[in-house]
Parts: C-alpha cells; sequence; structure tokens
C-alpha cells in the first residue's frame, strides 16, 4: 500500500487530534483518533507500512502529550500488531464486532502504555489511570468506530484498495 | 546489502523504528537526565508543528465558541442580570475593604520593593492524552524560563516548568499526579501537602492526610480529625517547597465530610485556576536559582 496514504492520514488525524479531540471530551475523557485509525488499519488493512505508522503516531502522541518519548510508539506499534493477529475477514465488514475488537484492543494499548508509565515511574497510579482514563476512553473509540468504518470505506473506494481476506474463511 | 535492504524496505524501517523505541525507553529507565535531553531536543523539533498546530486550534474554536455563544446568548443574559444584583450588593461591602486594603499595600509594598520578576507566555498546545496535564507556552530559555520556574496566573497557581528549549516551554499543571508540593490552609495556618492526581489534585497531610480533586474540583482525603478545615477556607502555598512563593492561591474548600466511622475527615476544594480555559499563564523568573533544584518529591 502506498504509503503516502499513512502520511496523508496520520497528519489530518494528528490535526483531529489536538484541534477536536479536546473539544470531544466527555466527563474529561478524550477519544484518541490516531489510535483509532491504528487499530483499523491493522485490522482492515493488513499492511507492512501500518507497524511504522503505528510507532510514528505513537510517538507523535508522545511528542504532543509531553508524557515520556517512547511509551506510546511502543504500545501503540504493539498494539498494531495484535490487531493484525486479530485481524480476522469475519470482523472486518461487521461494525458491530468491530467495536468490540477496537474497544479491546484499546484496552490492552491502555494497559501496556499504563504499564510502561509504572515501569518508568513506579508512582504512576495504574489502576486510577486504567479505571479513569484507559477505560472509557476504550469505550469512547469503540462508539466511534462505525463513523470510522464509513471513512475507511470511502477511503478503500477512493483509491481502490481491497480489504485483505485473511485467516477466517481463507 | 542495498538491493536487501530495499526489497525489505517496509520490514527494516518497522524494525528499526521498533529498535528505536526500545533503545529511547531503556536510556529513559537506565538514565533519565539523558532522555531528558532527548525529550527537550525532539521537542525544540517538533515547536513549528505545535506551533502550526496551536493557530489552526485557535481558529477551529474560535469559529465553535462564537457559534455556542449566539446559542447560549438569552440564557446567558438572564444569569448576568440576576449576577449583577447580587455583585452591586457586594460591591458596597467590597469598597469599606478596599480603603483598608490599599492602606495595608502601601506597607506591603515597601517591604518588596524588588517583586518576583515575571513574564507572560502564551498557551500554544496541550496535551492530547487523557494520562497527562501540561501546558505548552510559547517562551523557553532565550526568555529566561529555566525548568522547576513556577507558573502562576492572577487567580492563583497553575503548574510548574517541566522542560525548557530555546522558543518553549512545557508547564506542568498543578493537576498533573506527578505534581505534589506543600500547601496551608490560610485561616487555621493547618500544613498540607498536595499532588496531581490525573485530572484531579490530592492533597497530602504531613501526618499523611490526603486530597484528591474531582474533575471540576479537588478532595481532600486522610486530614487529622484535629485539623481546622472548614467550608470556605483558602488553600496557599505555604512556600516551603522552593518552588512556588509563599501565600499563592490554589484553591478554597467547598465542603467538608466528617464520618463517625472514619479516622480522617475529607474535604472538596474548588481550584482557583479555571485549568480548561488557560491561554496565557505568567512564569516567575527566579535568576539566582539552581535550574536543576530538585523538587522535594524527586528522590
Amino acid at each position: 500500500m502506498n504509503p503516502l496514504i499513512y502520511l496523508v492520514m496520520g497528519l489530518t488525524m494528528l490535526w483531529l487530534q489536538v484541534t477536536l479531540a479536546g473539544s470531544l471530551a466527555i466527563w474529561g475523557v478524550a477519544p484518541n483518533v490516531l489510535l483509532l485509525t491504528v487499530l483499523l488499519c491493522g485490522l482492515r488493512w493488513q499492511d507492512r507500512w501500518q507497524f511504522v505508522y503505528a510507532a510514528l503516531a505513537g510517538m507523535a502522541c508522545d511528542v504532543f502529550s509531553h508524557g515520556m518519548l517512547g511509551v506510546y510508539g511502543l504500545s501503540f506499534f504493539l498494539v498494531s500488531y495484535a490487531a493484525r493477529l486479530a485481524g480476522i475477514a469475519m470482523y472486518e465488514s461487521n461494525p458491530l464486532s468491530l467495536m468490540v475488537l477496537v474497544g479491546g484492543l484499546s484496552v490492552l494499548e491502555g494497559v501496556l502504555s499504563t504499564t510502561l508509565f509504572n515501569l518508568l515511574d513506579a508512582s504512576a497510579p495504574w489502576w486510577h489511570w486504567l479505571l479513569t482514563a484507559v477505560l472509557p476512553a476504550a469505550l469512547y473509540q469503540a462508539a466511534l468506530t462505525p463513523l470510522f468504518l464509513l471513512a475507511f470505506e470511502r477511503i478503500e473506494r477512493r483509491w481502490g484498495l481491497e480489504v485483505t481476506s485473511r485467516g477466517y474463511g481463507a | 546489502m542495498l538491493e536487501l535492504l530495499k526489497r525489505y524496505r517496509v520490514a527494516t524501517t518497522a524494525g528499526g523504528v521498533f529498535l528505536l523505541l526500545l533503545l529511547l525507553l531503556s536510556l529513559r529507565y537506565s538514565n533519565p537526565s539523558n532522555a531528558r535531553f532527548v525529550d527537550e531536543t525532539v521537542q525544540a523539533v517538533a515547536y513549528p508543528f505545535q506551533a502550526a498546530y496551536h493557530k489552526t486550534t485557535t481558529t477551529v474554536v474560535g469559529i465553535f465558541r462564537h457559534y455556542v455563544a449566539l446559542v447560549r446568548l438569552k440564557e446567558e443574559n438572564e444569569q448576568l442580570k440576576l449576577k449583577i444584583a447580587a455583585l452591586e450588593e457586594e460591591l458596597n461591602h467590597h469598597i469599606s475593604s478596599a480603603v483598608q486594603f490599599s492602606l495595608l499595600r502601601e506597607q506591603l509594598g515597601f517591604l518588596e520593593e524588588s517583586p518576583e520578576q515575571k513574564i507572560f507566555a502564551e498557551v500554544i498546545g496541550r496535551s492530547v492524552d487523557n494520562l497527562h496535564h501540561v501546558l505548552l507556552i510559547n517562551k523557553g530559555l532565550l526568555a529566561g524560563v529555566r525548568r522547576n520556574f513556577p507558573v502562576v496566573l492572577r487567580e492563583g497557581v497553575v503548574g510548574r516548568i517541566q522542560s525548557a528549549t530555546a522558543m518553549q516551554a512545557t508547564v506542568e499543571l498543578i493537576t498533573d499526579r506527578r505534581h505534589r508540593f506543600p500547601v496551608l490552609i490560610q485561616r487555621s495556618r493547618d500544613q498540607l501537602e498536595l499532588e496531581g492526581e490525573g485530572g484531579t489534585l490530592r492533597l497530602v497531610a504531613k501526618d499523611r492526610g490526603i486530597v484528591f480533586g474531582l474533575g471540576d474540583g479537588l478532595r481532600m482525603n486522610r486530614i487529622r480529625m484535629l485539623a481546622d478545615v472548614q467550608q470556605g477556607d483558602r488553600v496557599v502555598t505555604n512556600g516551603l517547597a522552593g518552588i512556588f512563593p509563599k501565600g499563592l492561591l490554589v484553591g478554597t474548600v467547598r465542603s467538608v465530610t466528617r464520618e463517625r466511622h472514619e479516622l480522617f475527615q475529607a474535604a472538596e476544594i474548588a481550584p482557583a485556576v479555571d485549568f480548561n480555559k488557560i491561554e496565557g499563564v505568567f512564569v516567575i523568573i527566579r535568576d539566582r536559582r539552581d535550574p536543576d533544584f530538585p523538587l522535594f518529591t524527586e528522590p
């Protein structure tokens, strides 16, 4: 797949994350649209560039959140691998199952990143973050999945991209 | 070799990025001060992008706010009329206080002939994740900003400088869970300690009493039962941590809860600063201070 698509998508999502995600916050929890696209790329496209995209999207999150550089980069990278493994054909066009997968993988990413923060800074409130930030954000991202699925389908039609069939029934 | 790299360029790039990330994190684990240098370098490189993103944010949010303002105009008008009536009554009371205040201020000005120098900085970015509470400001080392310098507003304490590059600096808000500093109840002079807790704040008393914030406010927990904390009490910095000058307002006690079966009392605090609406801040410049002055929470 053309890496240019990832570049344009990444810059657009970063712009959305910086400009609009804060305004979409519910009870202080904002969705991470960069993570959402990382997961959907892994679940639908099965392309190797997705790993580079995931790592760079994570590093952008690191820079723009001023946390610890590399934490989101690594957790996005690992979760994109998990998304690739979980991306079975039966899930691809079923919004409900896709929502469940995105929610689950978002929690996995949250657990990975908060665990890394906890490893680097023992005082990090792991449980508190998990309950007050990771789980609500995962639910939020799952709820936004159908919307992003529509956008992905438009991109796929516009660029003539085919969703890779693999695993289930292949 | 080049052919091989070209053939497997995607896998090589992905592997390279993965190794770079692992290296970064292991560096941070083994030597945090070197990692800080990397962070500051990356932040300096990212500054133009962040500034550009800030411009677009301001524009988009501006359009949105104008629309919302129009929609809520009538409702706001009614509320403001009620507020004006209440404020007029309050004004009469304050006029007499103001006369007394101006006399006291003259004396205070005499005592503090050289107050701390402040510089104004515009907020150009915020954390995009839900875990950290930081601001990015457009003043850095060139303007005299250094690590651990206090950041304030007229309303009260905002945070401290987490890191600074030539053109920008990162402000760690007091609501960030990494932040902790001592405070006192202005009326009773009971000493407490405050730390950030995600989107909230937590105050820890010297006898292990703790105060948590709750999103729109703060909550004090595990305050010893004998501590004199009442509704309306002002919580101010006590100046002992070496970060904030003494007497800066942190918030006011909204309510106090005392349960018979509990060993400690708890209280909610309304923060003095609305952290969601900060557009500019003041950094207190202190030339004589060591830029790497350790926070008392650091090991």
